[in-house]
């Protein structure tokens, strides 16, 4: 069998085609999310050292810790799953954008929305705080309908298509249960309308918790695990089982947490949703750890040392969310999980990713343009930012979980020290990877101007 | 299922049909045991893959099919060490 040649394009060597064939967002986009993640990650570490005390024992209110609490969950996750989303979907499965402009509309929106409503959780001013607010929900409405239309075109990669539908469900739901938190703020009308504002405060953190981000993060570690390590891709029914189990540990903690039964019962549907979401959590980890156990590539480096990390924080939480809904008051416990689950599992995950994935897309960027990019671990000063990132990251997390189970604030402010450090760390990584891209651009108009 | 076949240019793989990571391993599977040059036939082009076979020490060029025929790849990659480039 021979097939015939295609149409002679050439371009020798790495002279890759440009255009619409490419699905190559400018690099611009996918890197303004990354870098405003990476900006909010040190925030929310440094809003942690603003009022320590206040953060052992958090149980809602505004202030720092609930500006910190949303610094990362939508200044780092959602940020980072929008930037990743927008790039790597439309890469992976084939589907070009239609236009660019809704994807630049999410970034103007969302980016100052989150900024407007974490000076306002902050400050607890309810004027910005609504308007924050209203600009993050357009900003991540926008955004789900790009995410949407190329979902809907996919051609394959089922598994990770299934993840981000049922994510976006969770998403609508969060964002409609925020919008409620948020009005109550400012009207105060929960008392008398239902479930209170603790209840929906607690299904807030498990939609965006497990639901949006971490169905997210599973879906596309069934695409970038195996990319990395040049594994084959995870069975599909072990990948469905994982979801199933997931999706019914998360209905069973909403409710749980929303419908008013005795404490007996309320228990038992926490243990129920703990088990489902620890065996779900346990299939997917299993997945990975095959995946990449089967990969030509073992040397990994440190990003995946995070992200296995991430994996057992990631059981840990779950354990942690069981006991605390379950009644469990000892070391500040609904605290410590919120800490483990968000700070523990997701930004450790995320962190050890984008590690490679920012390399990567300089890389694919460079090609595109004609350019030879330097090696992917050659990349700005990885050997001193990352080590230093890692070195923070990890500090940070011990001393602040250590400081909320012992209920001692100076180890969270040690802590915050320490994660502060660590994000600006990968913040440098980031402004550099970033300048390289704004560097190869730039030759690459002035060659083709020549 | 990839086709595997040699011509005088090279071994060919035909990774039409396949989805991701599929392709690439099939790729790796072959340039991790030989230097021989490979022609890939693809119905999409493997972005995703240009960085690792940059680690490799790979060259590349790439040809696109306007309109692929019905036994067409849309993509023909034509891959060799970087040192033979």
């Amino acid at each position: 069998m021979s097939k015939p040649p295609a149409t002679p394009s050439r371009a020798f060597p790495g002279d890759i085609l440009m255009g619409a064939q490419s699905r190559l967002l400018p690099y611009h986009i996918p890197m303004r999310f990354f870098l405003s993640a990476a900006l909010f990650q040190a925030l929310s570490w440094a809003l942690l050292m603003a009022a320590p005390g206040e953060v052992v024992s958090f149980s809602g209110g505004t202030g720092p810790a609930l500006a910190a609490l949303h610094a990362l969950t939508l200044g780092v996750l959602a940020m980072t799953v929008m930037g990743a989303s927008l790039q790597l979907l439309s890469v992976a499965t084939g589907v070009a954008m239609r236009s660019l402009f809704p994807a630049r509309l999410a970034s103007w929106l969302f980016i100052p929305g989150t900024v407007i409503l974490i000076a306002g959780m902050g400050l607890g001013s309810y004027p910005f705080m609504a308007l924050g607010g209203v600009m993050v929900i357009l900003g991540l409405s926008v955004w789900s309908v790009v995410l949407i239309d190329i979902l809907w075109r996919a051609p394959g990669l089922r598994v990770t298509v299934r993840h981000g539908w049922w994510a976006l469900i969770a998403l609508a739901l969060l964002s409609a249960i925020g919008a409620v938190l948020i009005l109550d703020m400012g009207l105060g009308f929960l008392p008398d309308h239902g479930p209170d504002y603790g209840q929906l405060a607690a299904a807030h953190a498990i939609l965006g918790g497990f639901g949006f981000v971490g169905l997210f993060v599973m879906g596309f570690s069934y695409i970038l695990v195996p990319m990395f390590a040049l594994s084959p891709a995870p069975a599909e029914g072990g990948a469905n089982l994982a979801l199933g189990l997931v999706l019914t540990g998360i209905v069973l903690a909403l409710a749980g947490i929303l419908t008013n039964l005795s404490s007996g019962q309320h228990t038992l549907l926490a243990l129920g949703a703990a088990l489902f979401g620890l065996s779900g959590a346990g299939v997917h980890i299993g997945l990975m750890l095959g995946a990449l156990k089967a990969g030509m590539k073992k040397r990994l480096g440190l990003s995946f040392v995070a992200v296995r990390a991430a994996w057992a924080l990631l059981l840990i939480a779950v354990a942690l969310g069981a006991s605390a809904a379950a009644g469990e008051e000892r070391w500040n416990m609904p605290t410590l999980f919120a800490f483990v689950l968000i700070f523990g599992w997701q930004l450790s995950f995320i962190g050890g990713i984008l590690q490679r994935v920012l390399p990567f897309l300089t890389s694919m960027q460079a090609h595109n343009l004609g350019q030879r990019p330097p090696r992917l671990s050659d990349m700005g000063h990885q050997k001193l930012t990352l080590r230093l990132y890692a070195a923070g990251h990890a500090g940070g997390l011990i001393l602040v979980a250590v400081g909320i189970a012992a209920d001692q604030s100076l180890l969270v402010l040690a802590g915050g020290a320490f994660g502060t450090i660590g994000a600006l760390a990968f913040l440098w990584f980031t402004v550099e990877i970033v300048g390289l891209n704004r560097r190869l651009h730039a030759e690459a108009l002035i060659n083709s101007a020549n | 299922m990839t086709k595997r076949w040699s011509d005088a240019d090279g071994i060919h793989l035909d990774l039409t049909g396949l989805e991701a990571p599929a392709p690439m391993l099939a790729v790796v599977a072959e340039i991790t045991t030989s230097n021989t040059p490979l022609i890939l036939h693809m119905d999409r082009e493997p972005i995703f893959f240009y960085p690792e076979l940059e680690e490799l020490g790979w060259a590349w060029s790439v040809q696109r099919a306007e309109k692929p025929g019905a036994d067409e790849a849309a993509f023909v990659i034509h891959l060799q060490k970087a040192d033979d480039a």
